[in-house]
């Protein structure tokens, strides 16, 4: 196979994350989720908790919409902050798209598939699962109950769209958006791994 | 349009000297604040010299400050919700989707300067009188406003149009674009003034032909077909998704704005009805009028200057060269303070020389000079104030700037205006405004300080 990049959009505790590493280790290639941060931040010169700070956080903060755009409100000169979330976002994209061309790759979120819209071999998946499998995982792996499992689910799907739907024109989790929607919850991680991988393989080869 | 695709970080901003940085980043913006600042000085000094009329002119025109806010309000949201939202695109490369936000822009900009206007058309008086004129003021309030309120799509357009160039790649043009109206005003506004006799509408008139001219401009600018993103067919119809995200982006400079009506709304009916007769609240109105424009320019200059500080405090603070970052905002302080100091000298040593720019009315320089004295007595402070304010919002602790911020203008301010009136009449007024910037300033000193600590704290615990 030449030279190709996967992105992987998922809701929390849909076992995207192990997908991504999975598919990574079986095609022999890197996969970026945090480490993009380390990537942006090596790259721009700015600190990686710079980076994290601004992390598929919520667009639309009320108050720091009233500050981002200060200087534009008196009219003249915008503010050219480094600070800024959307700056930093185009930092990262730059990122996204430098790793894209560097080397065959599997980005997860981070708009990746948007940022990537125009690269020629891009495939982009989004992972989904019950919000049964979901909460039990996201129990085990943060040590919550039920309740506060469901409730973290909650928001951070919130958080995820939101993030998304402001700098992407495409929707999160919508299927016209990806290449390739799925739910881990019908054949499990492993047998929804090799799914995939037969997916991207099959695309490939052709 | 070629050179913002790659926005990379500029690395100078980690190596030069502050002092440089500085001002090569500040003068530019400096320059833009001034020519802002005087386009109101200009209009309010020459028709304050309008013969017999000035005092109840300039008066009716302070009247009109709060519905200039609002018209501001409702264009900021249009122009800065797109001109941001137009920016994210072009980081993106998207032209296709920039193209349809330019489009709705312009769109949005006629649809909601013509309902602004045509509302207010309907209501003209009641929302003058609601928002502090007096009987004798209010035909001159109404004469200016009428003539503003029919322009509305103009000022929007031309405000949105300037934003999206600024946001586009082209800083410069949209700088050319703020002088170019002052300068425009400034020949047309005593030319309708007093060679066409046409009164306070002349100075109404003078502003919306300066921004139409410069909206024809920008046009042609933004028309130009070898430009990736310029105006083209097909790019109108609004689109449901842009639409939602402008008027969300918008929403905070709209209430910002808002929220700035509302002071000037409080300070002009605070003086109108705690005055002894309807010619001294006249009177006291048009000195804050005047008094306003005068600490305005300094003000203005200060946010120059932290619009230059910003990029080197946020980026030496993302690159984690603190010493960089303290340096940046001790030299931004020191002359911050400087300029308004000079303010205070000018204001509060020689307020009479101010006031004749404005009046030859003595009653009126002499109601100026006491209000500029009273209004201006902690001026030095201010400058300190706004650079720490914009300083947190430069690293990010958005919520510390913004607590700052509205102290001054809005937290401390308005209930001193509604409470200081019941003691001391129109003149608690007037109290209620050093007294806010003195209480921020110190607020400020604490705030400023407990950052300090916890960076030291940060520093010991990583050793």
């Amino acid at each position: 196979m030449n030279q190709f990049v996967i992105t992987i959009g998922r809701q929390l505790g849909s076992g995207g994350k192990e997908i991504a590493e999975i598919l990574a280790k079986r095609l022999n290639i890197k996969v970026y989720d945090k480490t993009l941060l380390e990537e942006a931040a090596r790259e721009s010169g700015i600190d990686t908790t710079v980076f994290e700070s601004a992390d598929e956080q919520e667009s639309e903060s009320f108050f720091g919409g009233i500050f981002s755009i200060h200087g534009a409100i008196t009219e003249y000169f915008k503010g050219d902050s480094i600070m800024d979330k959307d700056r930093l976002f185009e930092l990262q994209s730059e990122t996204i798209q430098s790793l894209a061309d560097r080397e065959s790759c599997i980005i997860v979120g981070r708009c990746a598939e948007y940022v990537l819209r125009e690269h020629p071999a891009k495939l982009s998946i989004f992972i989904t699962a019950d919000m049964n499998d979901r909460v039990s995982r996201i129990m085990k792996s943060e040590g919550l109950d039920h309740e506060k499992a469901a409730e973290h689910i909650e928001k951070n799907d919130k958080r995820r769209r939101s993030y998304h739907d402001y700098y992407a024109t495409n929707h999160w989790g919508e299927a016209c958006s990806y290449d390739l929607c799925i739910n881990s919850s019908r054949m499990g991680l492993e047998q929804t791994t090799e799914f995939i991988l037969n997916f991207i393989r099959n695309h490939f080869a052709q | 349009m070629s050179n913002t695709m790659n926005k990379k970080v500029p690395s100078e901003l980690g190596t030069e000297s502050i002092g440089k940085l500085l001002t090569q980043y500040a003068i530019p913006a400096i320059i833009a604040q001034i020519a802002a600042s005087l386009y109101n000085l200009i209009d309010r000094a020459f028709i304050g010299h309008i013969p017999n009329v000035g005092t109840d002119a300039i008066s009716g025109l302070t009247n009109t400050f709060p519905f200039m806010n609002l018209s501001v309000a409702f264009g900021a949201m249009i122009g800065v919700g797109g001109a941001t939202l137009l920016s994210v695109r072009l980081g993106q490369r998207d032209y296709d989707s920039a193209k349809s936000i330019l489009g709705n822009l312009v769109t949005l900009n006629v649809i909601v300067g013509v309902l602004f206007a045509a509302v207010s058309f309907m209501f003209i008086d009641e929302i003058l009188l609601f928002f502090g004129a007096s009987e004798n003021t209010l035909p001159y309030a109404r004469d200016y406003m009428e003539v503003i309120l029919l322009g509305n799509v103009v000022t929007h357009l031309y405000f949105g149009i300037n934003a999206a160039l600024r946001s586009s790649g082209h800083p410069q043009q949209a700088m050319t674009a703020t002088i170019m109206t002052v300068i425009i005003n400034a020949v047309l506004t005593p030319l309708f003034i007093f060679a066409f006799g046409m009164g306070i509408r002349g100075a109404a008139l003078a502003t919306i032909f300066a921004q139409g001219i410069t909206l024809a401009w920008q046009t042609k600018l933004l028309s130009n077909p070898n430009e990736l993103l310029h105006l083209q067919r097909d790019i109108y119809w609004l689109k449901r998704d842009i639409v939602k995200k402008i008027l969300r982006i918008g929403m905070s400079p709209f209430l910002i704005n808002t929220a700035a009506c509302m002071v000037v709304i409080i300070i002009n009916k605070g003086l109108r009805d705690n005055s002894i007769s309807i010619a001294d609240g006249d009177i006291s109105t048009a000195a804050y009028g005047i008094s306003n424009s005068m600490q305005f320019i300094f003000v203005m200059i200060v946010l120059g200057l932290t619009q230059g500080m910003q990029p080197i405090v946020s980026y030496n603070y993302g690159a984690k060269h603190p010493d960089r970052v303290r340096k940046a905002l001790m030299l931004t302080m020191l002359w911050a303070t400087l300029v308004t100091t000079i303010g205070f000298v000018v204001c509060v040593g020689f307020p009479g020389l101010v006031a004749r720019i404005f009046t030859s009315e003595p009653l009126l320089i002499e109601r100026s000079s006491w209000a500029m004295r009273v209004m201006c007595i902690f001026m030095p402070v201010i400058g300190f104030q706004l650079v720490t304010t914009n300083f947190f919002q430069s690293i990010g602790k958005v919520n510390r700037s913004i607590f700052l911020s509205l102290t001054r203008q809005v937290l401390m301010l308005i209930p001193l205006l509604i409470i200081l009136p019941h003691f001391f009449g129109a003149e608690g007024v007037w109290y209620s405004m050093p007294i806010s910037d003195i209480v921020a300033a110190i607020l400020t000193v604490v705030t400023l300080a407990m950052q300090f600590k916890e960076w030291k704290q940060e520093k010991n615990d990583n050793i």
